[in-house]
């Protein structure tokens, strides 16, 4: 395999992945137990004469589609980012435990303090994300052993808030039982207007942020040594390009509930189609991871409606399984 | 390769964790809802009749559950132990490497069709775990006899996860369903009667006995697959056992109990810290390590009541994650 | 404008450099040598500020680097360290592109300065051919060649290199001790750790040899390289004698046992044929 690079290659996989985002987000305002033609989807979304389907359509499923956009870009962001720290494609932001510890902060939210508005909830996950991070960042000794260690305590402390998270729900009255379960599945079902209202300026704020870095991560790539020789403050860059891909992650967890894989594949997906240059990569895997989530959402409320299928339980269905191919295909998966 | 200080700290360290085990099993005995019922009640249990309701409390009730307790932790000290033998992995087990989660699944199938009942639901269980099982060998590299302790790491926890994607896809169809799963997913032995403890019983003092017999040849497997060969025995089938034994072991805990997470990782680990690695040493003290630590953990679940009773997988989960965080910090050959 | 060294102590928890005072002049041909643990790499990686210092100044022309912008020293000094990670899914001018980061702004956009020495640079190494293949399909030696364009394209005055000859062929070697060379030529300053004793005499100006974290003598190859040396620093027994072709310092080892008689016999009869040799020995000892 030459490498095919050049514009036109680059330009061609960004046309046809914007045409199938599109076609995606279109097949998710129609899909679900009132499934919706899309003649009165654009009579609803321009304004125009006809029939028209005003509640489905812009009080459901428009905001859901939004936020599953949304989510599916920031988780893909976090993604390409923690793969590039830890030079380890098998890394994501679930693998290294940001996902188990906003699922733990969620629920005890949940759980302990009902009374809390909803508005709190970006806040437990984010104070969650960053407690699991921590954890993985002193494990290894402020990022000195290897990435393939990094990844193991991942997984450990992963472990450790899963127990948590457990023991919070088998402890729990069971009214109080089903909101963290859904969550945990995570689904899209029931999101709206609020709780995209309540997250999108931070997230768009962090996501152009990060594109707009991750030339960085292009010489973080490289190794320490190689980074530092080429001007950067490699300790500094690390902590600010880990705490974006934190943030992006808990946040988009704390909507959407725990989406699992989606960072790990769009990172992959996208480096397999235009390279590993991250001012191209990083684009790339955003429109990927939201091509993934809006399919995950439209295909479980397709599949067997009116019954929900979560759209985590989709993505970690097929994630698994890319996971063990990936981790089959790269053999040494610890190049380091 | 038994040097002398290991016989040296054995004797004491036996006798020590018999003590702990004997003290742990009269605490689970002596605790449960009724504060009346103490450990006299035990006296005579077995002779007289008619028995009192104390008498009756203890042995219809809390007897089965502590028996069921032990029998649980030796197979899940088993499994543990002949899975990091055979992968020569410390951080080897039935919960790490997935076979615990593909027992859990086999086991929501059972549930999901009423007509399977009894011993068919054991059935699904010990097929879901030795499918995990086999699936995360192979992603390993596992059959071609080069196995990748990174690799058996992660696809362990990619297997788990897929698993547990399905057990969470069965909570979306069916909301009664949903809670008796998430209760039983979590390790729960608070039911048991003594039709529970019966088949455990049996498989689990031929589990024990088996792994005796399979002792020396886990040995030889710490050697490495070449000299293990070289000293006349085929690796590829004390894999081939070991891993089988150890889905038969897990799946018939999780039939009973739900999947346990991390009694099989720390009790080896501890185990072999104090007695050394010396299988034939090995297997009896993790037997009772892994019956001690689960019977101080019903202890805890009994002991603890938040609003309700803790399931005992969710307490032995709360002390093996950071057991296991430990000894990814500490263990030296990982890279 | 040199790199000057001044009571530098840096170092890991379990190893330290302990106060190294030392000046490279511009312009040289600088090797270090010693053996395995002796801190050559990590001086070279504290020079080149991977490793922060614990006490002591270091100035690379003029600039302090533990004050200057880390950017701004980017621009004066390149580092090739020793095992360079490779990164997945890259094009050999996509990474040579990287190298001209300390000269670009925050979002990397590419100047016709930065095309021009990317050019440069793939013309030095001879990899213009392989621009557009993936870095991880290469060679060991193309390899090499690729990350050493990287820090070609960086366009400083400066050049430390982290044993750059070693996993490749004898042949890599050479070459990408020529490409030193030639860059020396051009009025760079190279700062290379090297194995190979005789390779370091052959190619530099200037050896400075390292043990237990400290400097233990510097001067030109012919004054450093001698048996003394040898058996203190190595404790190694060897014969120096000079190179027949570039007429530096290169070194036979005297094997105890066995090996000794055989070492004679083939002395003897190298003295008899090569009446340089002796002449070489004689002037060395």
């Amino acid at each position: 395999m030459t490498m095919v690079s050049g514009i036109s290659r680059t330009v061609v996989v960004f046309t046809l992945l914007t045409l199938s985002l599109f076609g995606a987000a279109i097949w998710s305002l129609s899909a679900g137990a009132v499934p919706v033609s899309w003649q009165i989807i654009a009579n609803t979304l321009f304004d125009l004469d006809g029939p028209r389907q005003d509640y489905i359509i812009l009080r459901s499923r428009l905001p859901r589609t939004l936020l599953a956009l949304l989510s599916g870009g920031c988780l893909a962001i976090s993604g390409t980012i923690v793969q590039a720290l830890l030079r380890n494609p098998l890394a994501s932001p679930k693998i290294i435990g940001i996902n188990s510890g906003a699922a733990l902060a969620v629920c005890l939210m949940v759980i302990a303090l009902p009374d809390l508005p909803i508005t709190y909830l970006p806040v437990a996950a984010v104070l969650g994300g960053c407690l699991a991070a921590s954890l993985v960042w002193l494990g290894s000794e402020v990022g000195k052993v290897s990435p393939t260690r990094l990844v193991l305590i991942g997984i450990a402390v992963g472990f450790l808030f899963d127990a948590g998270v457990d023991y919070i729900l088998v402890t729990s009255p069971s009214f109080k039982f089903s909101t963290p379960l859904v969550w945990l599945t995570g689904s899209l079902w029931a999101r709206g207007w609020a709780h995209l209202g309540l997250v999108w300026h931070v997230l768009l704020l962090l996501a152009v942020t990060s594109v707009i870095l991750s030339y960085r991560l292009d010489l973080i790539r490289l190794g320490d040594a190689h980074a530092t020789g080429l001007g950067m403050n490699v300790p500094r860059e690390r902590f600010v390009l880990l705490a974006l891909a934190v943030l992006l992650a808990a946040i988009s967890v704390s909507v959407v509930g725990v989406l699992g894989f989606v960072g790990l594949m769009a990172p992959h997906i996208a480096r397999s189609l235009v390279g590993g240059s991250h001012p191209v990569l990083q684009p790339c895997a955003i429109l990927t991871g939201m091509f993934l989530v809006v399919l995950a959402d439209a295909t479980g409320r397709a599949l067997a409606p009116p019954v929900e299928i979560s759209a985590g339980i989709l993505t970690a269905m097929f994630g698994a399984p890319f996971f063990i191919f990936i981790l089959i295909t790269t053999g040494k998966a610890e190049q380091s | 390769m038994t040097t002398g200080g290991w016989q040296h700290r054995g004797v004491p360290a036996g006798l020590l964790l018999i003590t702990l085990f004997a003290s742990g099993a009269a605490a689970s005995l002596a605790t449960g809802g009724r504060s009346d019922v103490g450990l006299s009640a035990l006296l005579g249990v077995f002779g007289a009749e008619p028995k009192s309701l104390a008498q009756s409390v203890m042995f219809d009730i809390r007897l089965p559950r502590t028996l069921v307790a032990v029998f649980i932790g030796i197979n899940l000290a088993m499994a543990g132990l002949i899975l990091q033998a055979v992968t020569r992995n410390p951080l080897a087990s039935p919960s790490i490497l997935g076979v615990n989660q593909g027992a859990a699944l086999g086991m929501v199938l059972a549930l999901f069709f009423p007509a399977m009942s009894g011993s068919a639901v054991g059935v699904f269980a010990v097929t879901g775990a030795l499918t995990a099982g086999a699936l995360t060998f192979a992603i390993a590299g596992g059959f071609q006899g080069e196995l990748n302790s990174l690799r058996l790491i992660l696809g362990g926890v990619a297997v788990g996860a897929f698993a547990c994607a399905l057990v969470r896809f069965s909570f979306t169809l069916d909301d009664d369903l949903s809670r008796q799963v998430v209760r039983w997913t979590s390790g729960n032995i608070a039911d048991m009667r003594w039709h529970d403890v019966g088949p455990l019983a049996g498989l689990s003092i031929t589990g024990l006995i088996a792994t005796v017999l399979l002792s020396h040849r886990l040995n030889l497997m710490a050697l490495g697959e070449a000299s293990a060969t070289g000293l006349g025995t085929d690796p590829r089938i004390t894999l081939l056992f070991g891993a089988v034994l150890a889905a038969i072991l897990t799946g018939a805990s999780v039939a009973v109990a739900g999947p346990v997470a991390f009694v099989g990782l720390v009790v080896p680990h501890m185990c072999r810290l104090v007695f050394g690695p010396d299988h034939r040493i090995l297997v009896p003290a993790a037997a009772l390590g892994g019956a001690t630590l689960m019977v101080l953990a019903d202890f805890a679940s009994k002991w603890v009541i938040a609003p309700f009773e803790t399931p005992v997988g969710v307490i032995a989960a709360l002390i093996g994650a950071p057991y296991f965080l430990y000894q990814t910090l500490v263990a030296k050959d990982l890279e | 404008m040199s790199i000057k060294l001044h009571g530098v102590s840096a170092g890991y928890s379990g190893f330290m450099l302990r106060d190294i005072s030392l000046t490279i002049t511009k312009g040289s041909f600088t090797a270090l040598i010693g053996p395995n643990g002796c801190g050559k790499s990590t001086l070279l990686n504290t020079i080149a500020r991977v490793l922060p210092t614990r006490a002591g100044t270091i100035h690379i022309g003029g600039r302090n680097i533990a004050t200057a912008r880390t950017k701004e020293i980017a621009r004066t000094v390149t580092v090739l360290p020793q095992n360079p990670v490779v990164p997945p899914a890259i094009s050999v001018e996509q990474l040579v592109h990287y190298g001209r980061a300390p000269h670009q702004n925050l979002l990397g956009m590419r100047s016709q300065a930065d095309h021009d020495a990317v050019e440069n640079a793939l013309h030095t190494t001879s990899l213009t051919d392989l621009r557009r293949r993936p870095l991880a399909e290469l060679s060991g030696g193309q390899r090499q060649r690729a990350f050493i364009a990287m820090c070609l394209a960086q366009d400083t005055p400066y050049l430390l290199f982290d044993e750059p000859t070693s996993f490749l062929d004898i042949r890599y070697q050479y070459e990408t001790l020529d490409l030193l060379a030639d860059l020396q030529s051009t009025g760079r300053t190279c700062v290379v750790v090297l194995h190979d004793i005789a390779q370091a005499a052959r190619y530099a100006d200037n050896l400075v040899v390292m043990r237990d974290g400290a400097i233990q003598a510097q001067g030109r190859p012919a004054d450093v390289v001698t048996p003394e040396m040898l058996s203190q620093i190595y404790d190694l027994q060897a014969k120096v004698f000079s190179d027949p072709v570039s007429c530096t310092p290169a070194l036979s080892p005297v094997s105890a046992g066995r090996l000794s008689n055989l070492n004679e016999h083939i002395q003897t009869s190298q003295s008899l044929e090569n009446p340089d040799a002796r002449e070489v020995a004689v002037r060395f000892h």
